[in-house]
């Protein structure tokens, strides 16, 4: 398979990248998680791509991610679509040989994203939810109606809520979400 | 077999999909259990509330893993073991169970979070089982026991989701590539499990709030295929994979002018109909896709 | 064991397949009794399976088969097969061994494998021969070739109806066998059990047992094999069309943390070969072989890849594939992968898809290491006793050899278990020769050329296999008419015993027979019988012919039994004209020099030193250095291990140093061999002053290689942070690294080209990794980036130190061969481009430090060396074997034998493997004191001779030299040149004859005479 003859290589021949550029350190960031420890194991089989139902969508491949993530390019990782629009099928992770755990390691790699960069906004506002109200969509008198013409319990309103407004804040993670009333 | 749930008495976790979309869910599930003689405690009266969705373990893991903790604490408090009608919950309380019950390390760290929020800790006393699985530990020999009716030349392609069988090694629900247990679950009624291309493909339910154009292009594959297959309908174990067959289906049909008339029964309704239970018992009233024609199939034994 | 305790000079050898062949063979030549035991009912192994072996497209079966035969008629080896080791106790030089022999219910002594009780069988039972492709019948031979051909019952399919007994013409057939136990005595064990498959069910994701095109590599052998279950039409399983669109998936089950961590090393390769063979039968045949790392490792096997990219239109995809679909209504499978290629998810739709699923050790290999106490490794292979003793187990006296050690092809498998003879040889070398029968002596009578011939001819029946097509009764009585045939039989099977006594009693000697002739089978696996029944009948064995009339009659004209007759009356006739010019020839004897010369000091040269000193040789070592040592003391670990390079070259120069059969000379080179196999006449110059003559009987060439340094290639040699892997290696030795930032290696930087040095030097990736992983212990901190196309680790143990590898934060880069990384060096500071085919990105890195990966080549001297030992050199320089398979340690002259990377790059592993294989085969040569030559050598007549030398170059076996002649014509010498052929080497092949301008050149046996006659015959 000669380079020359297929030439659908390099989207941008003028970009190069300089080793300056690179953040030799963003691996261990992954790693840093339990979720992220097997980044360093990927082979670059290419079998996580393939077997993912959404990598036509993605900017960057599954394994695109991995070595870029290895060589260190923060910004572009962090920067990228794919990673929002995983579907967490956990196919990649099923079928990897290697153990690399890739769902995990997007995992790993969405939670230094959220601190560094922004989040979706869908998933700000269902995190909003669960922090007002335990739940990430309301339950109200409306659901509770249905349920009685099911002949099944109403749902409480608040389930113990400040247990979990306890953990939000144990974990920082209201750092990221606008703390609701 | 935990001895905990040796006499069929689970604690039943809804999660937050199924109380605002998809009551009937609950209902048939509860409905079919009585007939079984299966006990459901509702841990949505004991303080439960959200498992811990997939979405926050994208944002930050201890958060995830403790509010999932969290939840099962509840559980081991009611010395029950848990049945989850949602593959994100079970998915979600299954995985964290294994986590905390084999990584010592996380373990103390999630207890740490636990006892500083002033909640009980994790000891890893129950087990975690989807409906399904609950089902296949009570036997399906058992289940066609209490069956009055059958269903005849009814054509459903099963619909696994992803969060029912993976990720594998914590789930231990069936084989990934080729599972059985939905398909046999499905059979003992009488209908007929067709083999379609989509099967094992993600519906793009996480992704919906994300990308609705991306996650709706995973939908219409799904239900292309499980048409051109020759289902009568689909048999859906999830809220949310129902919300992307069902919803859906409406939706995508009013876009592009098309007609699936493929109705999305979860597997309780399916059932529920076997043991004689009605229609509207089953909260068919509340699928969005008709699905009334799946009477017309329907025979006493 | 104690010093002076007697020990048995008898081997068991475990497992009949070419690794136990060859250890059975080293060992029986070698004057030690074999037990081989083969729990099959056939011996052949793996091998025998397969349709041909790459890279040279030889037919496995045909070059594995005469092996086979020389193991069933060797007086050294007594062949168990259809047998199982029981019960081992005792220790090394005395151990106790029962041995179980599973009933055949056919008599091994009477039975002559003519095949009429399976032609009768009414029972089919699959064929696990042919991968349960095809059928067999339940009394059964497992294919045409086996060895013994001993038919067997299967008793859990005979259904007792009887029909073979009432059927069989010997009367073999006994349904009262029963289970034996034979106890024997030996000194040592080989275990060689080689290999099975990984069970593909279990991959659920590509299908195998659910998608009938999904199908495992050996299955595909049998498919490919003309004598398979599809006569060799390579046909799909769903419709039994032609599949002309074919996928290959590499790495099913092998490296894959879930299942088989290691790398099975050989299937790169042998996808690669199905792939050539399948476009050799169907030129417009689509093949593609989808991979993660091309493993082409081994001598000629990368050129063997490009053949099948460059000349058969091949398709390489490099990605994994994901999981396997199939369409419902044709029956084609999908192969889902990512091409890294194209850089897009492709669905490669085929109509059949061969799987290359991992291979482990074969299914006793468990129990049997259990029973003898050995230690395996999580994998269940044989755990070697060292690095550099691959052959040896924890067990003093058990040795391994072949797959049950390892991963590894036919070539090292056959190198490692003549090292395993080798081993047992030191280990019971004072018992050499005690457990042997002595070769009878024959009184022969003499045959004066002036008597007329009395021929006397058997015409076989081979039950039905010639009788049933050509009409022996016929034939007989057309022979009878022939002009000097006294006496002319049939019988039903002339290979039997009675036979034997009839041709000697009622023929030869009744009839005074001077001359014999059979017509039968083929004379490769019965020739030396009758010869031998000849020799017993008091007749030379040279004045016997076979003519083959099934092979090459019956066999192949089956429909046409009155042209058959025809054609055997013909043979027969052509086979009785030669033999009325046939003459009694008589094999000689040479004396040899009982002394073995290693040139070349490194570890390679050491070990086959040590190895050949062991069994008591006097041994020379020379090395041209003033050290031994050779490349391995520059070096400071030696991979996978952890071990000291310094180490293990220590250990071994004291054990060299120490060893009263070892001289060694160093400052000594080579000036002069003359000679030629067990009389070669050394002469060695010492350190430029002092010479030294020497008489040695056989040599061991370790030369080895040197490491490629690639000057004004990338910068190499202006800049002094451009280095090789050897520099890099030697600065870590001596501690001369400081802490660097960004640390940069190129492998197959002046390998693996398209033209030039092509090959892959099979160690660079693992030096690469090692030096990696010292400098990632010392500077944790340090950026490491290996630039490879692709990693290649060929051996077990390799991958799982790719992988350590990369646990350590090493960062792999894999570059396209068709856009090289680009160094840009100034002064001394590196910078290199690089274009990351995963990443998708260039990248320009600034580099403290950039390593050259370099392949290994040839010494400078070798082409002076291969001169003098007048051996071939191949490709690239290094020296070219006998045959690349199955003779990788012997060179076509007689006498010299090589070994470690003078051969090959290799690492240290297969070096002394080899090295210890090679002093097996030297001291096969010299153990039994005399060189016999064979009777059919060619010979120069002198008077017709005009010296012009074109046959000494022809002759394959440096066997004929000029000599100078004087001649005498009265009072004038006259000088003449001569050709004389040294019957010591010649094989009889006769390439010389018809290379004679002056027909100078005769073939005894052949001679011109008696191939005339012949032609005459078949014409007239």
């Amino acid at each position: 398979m000669t380079y020359g003859q297929r030439g659908i290589f390099m989207e941008n021949e003028e970009q190069c990248i300089d080793s300056s550029q690179l953040d030799p350190n963003f691996k261990y960031e992954i790693a840093a998680s339990p979720e992220g420890r097997g980044i360093f194991f990927c082979y670059q089989c290419g079998t996580c791509s393939a077997s993912c139902p959404v990598q036509h969508a993605f900017d960057l491949k599954p394994h695109e991610i991995i070595q870029k993530s290895l060589l260190g390019l923060r910004d572009e990782v962090l920067n990228s679509k794919t990673i929002w629009i995983c579907t967490t099928c956990f196919n990649c992770l099923e079928r990897c040989p290697q153990g690399v755990n890739l769902t995990d390691v997007l995992f790993a790699i969405k939670n230094i994203a959220s601190r560094d960069r922004e989040m979706p906004d869908a998933v700000k506002t269902l995190l909003e939810n669960i922090f007002e109200m335990g739940r990430i969509a309301e339950i109200s008198d409306f659901e509770n109606e249905d349920r009685e013409d099911l002949g099944l319990p109403a749902i409480p309103e608040e389930p113990d809520v400040e247990g979990i407004r306890k953990i939000f804040k144990k974990t920082k993670i209201t750092e990221l979400i606008e703390e609701g009333e | 077999m935990n001895e905990v749930s040796a006499n069929h008495r689970y604690a039943l976790f809804l999660g937050c999909t199924i109380p605002s979309r998809y009551n009937n869910y609950d209902a048939a599930a509860r409905k079919c259990a009585e007939i079984l003689e299966i006990e459901f405690v509702d841990m949505q009266q004991e303080g439960a509330g959200c498992c811990g969705p997939i979405f926050l373990r994208s944002v930050d893991f201890d958060t995830w893993i403790s509010m999932a903790a969290k939840n099962l604490v509840i559980a081991e408090r009611l010395n029950l073991d848990i049945v989850a009608l949602c593959n994100g919950c079970f998915g979600t309380l299954k995985e964290v169970n294994h986590l905390l019950k084999h990584d010592d390390q996380l373990r103390e760290r999630v207890n740490t979070v636990l006892s500083e929020s002033e909640l009980p800790e994790f000891k890893g006393t129950i087990e975690v089982y989807h409906f399904i699985k609950m089902l296949e530990k009570y036997g399906l020999e058992n289940i066609e026991r209490k069956m009055s009716l059958r269903f005849e030349d009814l054509k459903a392609a099963v619909f696994y989701g992803c969060h029912s069988l993976k990720p594998s090694a914590a789930a231990q629900v069936d084989d990934i590539e080729r599972p059985h247990l939905l398909e046999d679950l499905v059979e003992i009624t009488g209908a007929k499990a067709v083999e379609w291309d989509e099967q094992l493909k993600c519906c793009g339910g996480p992704i919906l709030a994300i990308n609705e154009k991306l996650a709706e292009e995973l939908a219409k594959k799904k239900l292309d295929s499980a048409k051109a297959a020759g289902a009568d309908c689909t048999v859906i174990i999830c809220p949310f994979c129902e919300v992307m067959f069902d919803v859906e289906q409406i939706k995508i049909e009013s876009d592009l002018g098309i007609k699936y008339d493929l109705p999305a029964l979860f597997y309780p309704q399916l059932l529920g109909l076997t043991l004689g239970l009605r229609f509207n018992e089953l909260g068919f009233q509340f699928n969005k896709v008709d699905a009334t024609k799946i009477r017309g199939f329907l025979k006493p034994i | 064991m104690e010093e002076g305790q007697q020990v048995t000079g008898a081997v068991l050898v475990i497992g009949g397949g070419v690794a136990g062949i060859q250890s059975a063979l080293d060992l029986a030549d070698g004057g030690f009794k074999v037990f081989l035991v083969e729990r099959e009912p056939s011996i052949g192994g793996r091998m025998a399976q397969l349709d041909k072996t790459f890279p040279t497209g030889d037919c496995s079966l045909c070059i594995l088969a005469p092996k086979m035969v020389e193991t069933m008629r060797h007086p050294n080896i007594e062949l168990l097969t259809y047998s199982e080791v029981k019960d081992v106790s005792g220790s090394v030089g005395n151990f106790d061994v029962k041995i179980l022999k599973k009933p055949r219910y056919v008599d091994g002594e009477t039975c002559t494998g003519c095949g009429q009780c399976s032609q009768i069988c009414p029972v089919y039972v699959p064929n696990e021969f042919d991968c349960n492709l095809g059928w067999r019948k339940a009394i059964y031979a497992p294919f045409p070739q086996a060895v013994p051909n001993i038919y067997t019952i299967d008793m859990d399919y005979c259904i007792r109806c009887r029909l073979c007994e009432g059927a069989c013409g010997p009367k073999s057939v006994d349904f009262n066998q029963r289970e034996e136990i034979r106890e024997i005595k030996v000194g040592a064990i080989v275990i060689a059990t080689g290999y099975d498959l990984y069970d593909a069910k279990t991959i659920s994701e590509y299908g195998y047992g659910i998608y009938p095109n999904v199908i495992t590599s050996l299955e595909f052998e049998r498919i490919m094999c003309a004598s398979g279950p599809t006569l060799g039409h390579i046909i799909r399983p769903s419709d039994l069309k032609d599949a002309k669109k074919i996928g290959w998936i590499q790495c099913c089950g092998s490296r894959n943390e879930k299942r088989k961590k290691y790398c099975s090393v050989v299937c790169c390769v042998y996808a690669t070969k199905h792939a050539i063979i399948t476009k050799e039968h169907d030129s417009e045949a689509e093949c593609h072989i989808c991979y993660i790392d091309l493993r082409a490792y081994g001598k000629g096997f990368n050129e063997y890849t490009q053949r099948a990219e460059n000349e058969y239109g091949v398709s390489y995809h490099r990605g994994r594939v994901c999981n396997i679909t199939e369409d419902p209504e044709t029956k084609d499978v999908i192969l889902h992968l990512f091409n890294f290629d194209t850089q897009e998810v492709e669905d490669l739709r085929v109509d059949l898809a061969i799987l290359s699923p991992a291979l482990i050790p074969s299914a006793g290999t468990e129990k049997l290491t259990k029973m003898l106490e050995i230690e395996t490794d999580e994998n269940g292979f044989l755990i070697e006793k060292e690095l550099t003793l691959i052959n040896e187990t924890n067990k003093p006296g058990i040795f391994v050899a072949g797959f049950a050690q390892g991963p590894k092809d036919i070539p090292d498998t056959v190198a490692q278990a003549s090292g395993a003879a080798a081993k047992v040889e030191a280990v019971l070398a004072s018992a050499r020769g005690t457990l042997i029968e002595e070769p009878p002596t024959y009184q022969l009578k003499e045959v004066k050329p002036e008597e007329e011939p009395r021929i006397g001819v058997m015409i076989c029946h081979c039950g039905i296999n010639i009788a049933g097509v050509v009409n022996v009764p016929e034939v007989v009585e057309y022979t009878k008419t022939l002009p000097n045939v006294v006496v002319a039989v049939e019988n039903k099977y002339a290979c039997s015993s009675e036979a034997q006594n009839v041709i000697k009693d009622e023929l030869i000697k009744e009839h005074n027979l001077n001359r014999f002739v059979v017509a039968a089978c083929t004379p490769r696996t019965h020739e030396p019988l009758f010869q031998t029944t000849c020799k017993e009948a008091g007749l030379n064995p040279y004045l016997f012919e076979f003519a083959n009339i099934r092979e090459h009659d019956s066999w192949v004209h089956m429909r046409q039994p009155k042209e058959a007759t025809e054609k055997a009356k013909d043979l027969v006739r052509m086979y009785v004209s030669k033999a009325r010019y046939l003459q009694p020839l008589v094999k000689g004897e040479i004396g040899l020099e009982q002394k073995v010369l290693v040139i070349g000091g490194g570890i390679t040269g050491m070990t086959a030193a040590l190895d050949s000193a062991n069994q008591g040789f006097e041994t020379y070592l020379v090395e041209k250095q003033s050290e031994l040592g050779g490349l391995l003391k520059d070096l400071h670990k030696v991979a996978p291990s952890d071990i000291y390079a310094t180490d293990i070259i220590g250990k071994k120069i004291r054990a060299v140093q120490g060893h009263h059969n070892i001289k060694v000379l160093l400052n000594t080179e080579i000036e002069d061999i003359k000679g030629f196999v067990g009389n070669f006449n050394v002469k060695l110059s010492i350190g430029n002053s002092e010479r030294k003559d020497i008489r040695i009987g056989a040599i061991i060439v370790a030369t080895g290689a040197k490491v490629f340094e690639p000057v004004d290639m990338d910068g190499y040699g202006t800049n002094s942070n451009i280095i090789t892997q050897l520099e890099l290696e030697q600065r870590l030795k001596n501690n001369e690294i400081s802490d660097l930032k960004n640390v940069l290696m190129i492998q197959c930087v002046g390998a693996r080209e398209k033209e030039g040095r092509t090959y892959c030097s099979r160690i660079c990736c693992t030096a690469a990794i090692k030096n990696a992983l010292t400098l990632r212990e010392r500077f944790p901190k340090t950026n490491i980036y290996i630039l490879n196309r692709d990693i290649i680790m060929p051996a077990k143990g390799l991958e799982e130190y790719y992988r350590l590898a990369r646990s350590q934060n090493i960062t792999f880069i894999r570059f396209h061969e068709d856009k090289p990384p680009v160094v840009t060096s100034e002064n001394d500071s590196v910078k290199v481009n690089v274009y990351d085919t995963s990443a998708k990105v260039e990248l320009c890195m600034n580099c403290d430090l950039l390593v050259l990966s370099t392949p290994l080549v040839s010494q400078d001297d070798a082409v002076n060396l291969q001169k003098q030992l007048k051996v071939p050199l191949g490709q690239d320089s290094f020296f070219l074997e006998a045959h690349m398979k199955l003779r990788p340690l012997d060179f076509a002259t007689d006498g010299v034998f090589i070994c470690g990377t003078a051969h090959y790059p290799k690492s240290v592993s297969e070096a002394t493997a080899q090295a210890s294989g090679a002093a097996s085969r030297a001291t096969i040569l010299l153990s039994t004191g005399v060189i016999e030559t064979i009777g059919y050598v060619s010979v120069v007549d002198e008077t017709r001779c005009i010296g012009c030398g074109t046959c000494v170059s022809i002759c394959p076996y440096s066997a004929i030299e000029t000599v100078e002649v004087f001649k005498k014509y009265e009072d004038i010498s006259i000088k003449e040149v001569k050709s004389r052929i040294n019957p010591a080497l010649c094989k009889g092949c006769g390439m010389c004859r018809p290379a004679c301008p002056v027909g100078a050149i005769s073939a005894k046996h052949f001679t011109e005479e008696q191939i005339m006659e012949m032609i005459k015959a078949c014409l007239f």
